[in-house]
């Protein structure tokens, strides 16, 4: 497991589980079906993602194929910083 | 808006296609850009759609009407753009207004912009619309951006971007002037329209019993209903003593005066001036009041240590006018009244703000300012208005 996916799991189970086991949450399993974020959960998502990997996120980016997933996620996260670094 | 995010039934069409799917189907090509003119039919069929649960062709009222406040407002700046959220089939499925507002703090010019009508087309398959649209509004050039009329959701997408909620002007008062009358009103609004019919007679004879004094002459103030010319010129004097005050120029004040005397769900709007028996000029309110239902007080300016004397006097206009009780958004320079009158304290659309200037934001915290009215979008026919 990555240290972004980690870290990503830590905030998913504290903020959005209530402390449960974001462990076990498949990394393909879709956020929003799951009832685990909503509208208002994706922009606490997003904070995380800005202020934790130093991220600057657009609007246009702010989209399900990049957030709603644990895979979705990290594989954005990880394609922002190799942009940065290239 | 009212701001809110309100649900709609699944369009005919879409109910085959399961959310995630039509959720990843779509998000690909959604996307926020700067509302037009010719956009407003389809957002004037959105609004109608999630405020009134309604189909069919909008009103021609409510897109002009929407037009008047979000294109020809004469403080328009198209730098704060509202922004429409068009799905990949480019329909229009959410809307953010921006209603520009001019303001003083501490004497110099503050840039605010006030979020309205923030609405989604069946949120459930577009879970990221809202957020997409709040956070292009609250990134705006705006030194302020304000919201007044927030549900839960709405108040809550505003925290998570970094906004924050004003506890004193997210409460309403209510004074009651005719207690029967009003218990009436109230059973009134909870039943269907047939039935309450019935109950207009009762209203009637509990108005006639419960008929209170009329304005009581000894009373060390004057309240007068004046003209737009003088309501502005009155309220700039008082706006003069005020740490946060509307920018409000003669063109702005009479548009905006218009605006909210067109709106009739209410009653008629009073312009009110309150001085003194010397003539000393102590503050000044804006109020719809119609017989026989509660006043609605749109603003109230008080000068420093006033709110009393003009708060009484909004009381005696309402009671003379024969209302059976009057509300109003609260605030700090109306506390002692509000407690002293016995009124009702309740928690109505929050009120939430966002600025990086920390004065201003520590100002509007302790409520320094007279939020609601015009500082809003509770003037405009757009919250709590009909349409025909």
């Amino acid at each position: 497991m990555s240290a972004v996916e980690s870290d990503l799991r830590a905030f998913i189970a504290e903020n959005f589980m209530y402390g449960g086991d974001a462990a076990a949450l498949p990394t393909d399993r879709s956020l929003i079906d799951e009832g685990l974020i909503d509208s208002t959960g994706v922009l606490e998502l997003v904070s995380f993602l800005e202020e934790k990997f130093g991220l600057v996120i657009g609007d246009e980016e702010i989209v399900p194929a990049n957030l709603d997933s644990i895979a979705a996620i990290v594989a954005f996260v990880d394609g922002k910083h190799a942009r940065v670094a290239a | 808006m009212s701001v809110q995010v309100a649900a709609l039934a699944a369009e005919a069409g879409e109910a085959h296609i399961a959310p995630p799917a039509r959720a990843a189907l779509s998000a690909a090509h959604d996307r926020l850009r700067p509302c037009r003119i010719d956009d407003l039919p389809a957002i004037a069929t959105l609004f109608q759609s999630v405020f009134y649960r309604a189909a069919g062709l909008p009103p021609q009222s409510l897109i002009a009407h929407l037009r008047d406040v979000y294109f020809d407002h004469p403080w328009h700046d198209p730098q704060m753009p509202s922004h429409v959220f068009v799905s990949a089939n480019g329909t229009i499925d959410g809307f953010v207004g921006a209603l520009p507002l001019r303001l003083r703090f501490k004497g110099e010019p503050v840039r605010a912009s006030i979020a309205g009508a923030l609405m989604v087309r069946d949120p459930a398959s577009r879970p990221m619309a809202g957020a997409r649209l709040l956070r292009s509004f609250m990134s705006g050039p705006q030194a302020l951006s304000l919201g007044d009329t927030a549900n839960w959701t709405s108040k809550t997408l505003w925290e998570r971007i970094g906004g924050r909620t004003l506890p004193l002007a997210s409460m309403e008062w209510l004074k009651i002037i005719r207690s029967a009358a009003f218990g009436v009103s109230v059973v009134r609004n909870r039943l269907p329209k047939p039935l309450a019919a019935l109950l207009a007679p009762a209203s009637g004879v509990a108005a006639a019993f419960g008929r209170r004094r009329a304005s009581d002459p000894m009373q060390p103030w004057v309240g007068e209903t004046v003209d737009d010319a003088a309501f502005l010129a009155a309220y700039n004097e008082v706006s003069a003593k005020l740490d946060i005050a509307l920018d409000l120029d003669d063109a702005a004040g009479r548009w905006m005066l218009d605006q909210a005397a067109r709106k009739t769900r209410h009653g008629q709007l009073f312009r009110r001036v309150v001085t003194a028996r010397s003539g000393k000029l102590l503050g000044c309110y804006l109020v719809y009041a119609r017989r026989g239902a509660t006043a609605e007080t749109l603003q109230i300016t008080a000068m420093p240590g006033q709110g009393d004397a003009v708060f009484a006097s909004l009381i005696d206009f309402a009671t003379a006018e024969g209302c059976i009780a009057v509300r109003g958004r609260s605030q700090n320079a109306l506390m002692n009244a509000l407690f002293k009158s016995g009124c009702i304290m309740r928690h109505r659309g929050a009120t939430v703000a966002d600025t990086k200037n920390t004065g201003l934001m520590t100002a509007l915290e302790r409520g320094a300012a007279p939020l609601g009215g015009f500082f809003g979008e509770t003037w405009t026919r757009l919250v709590s208005d009909e349409f025909a």
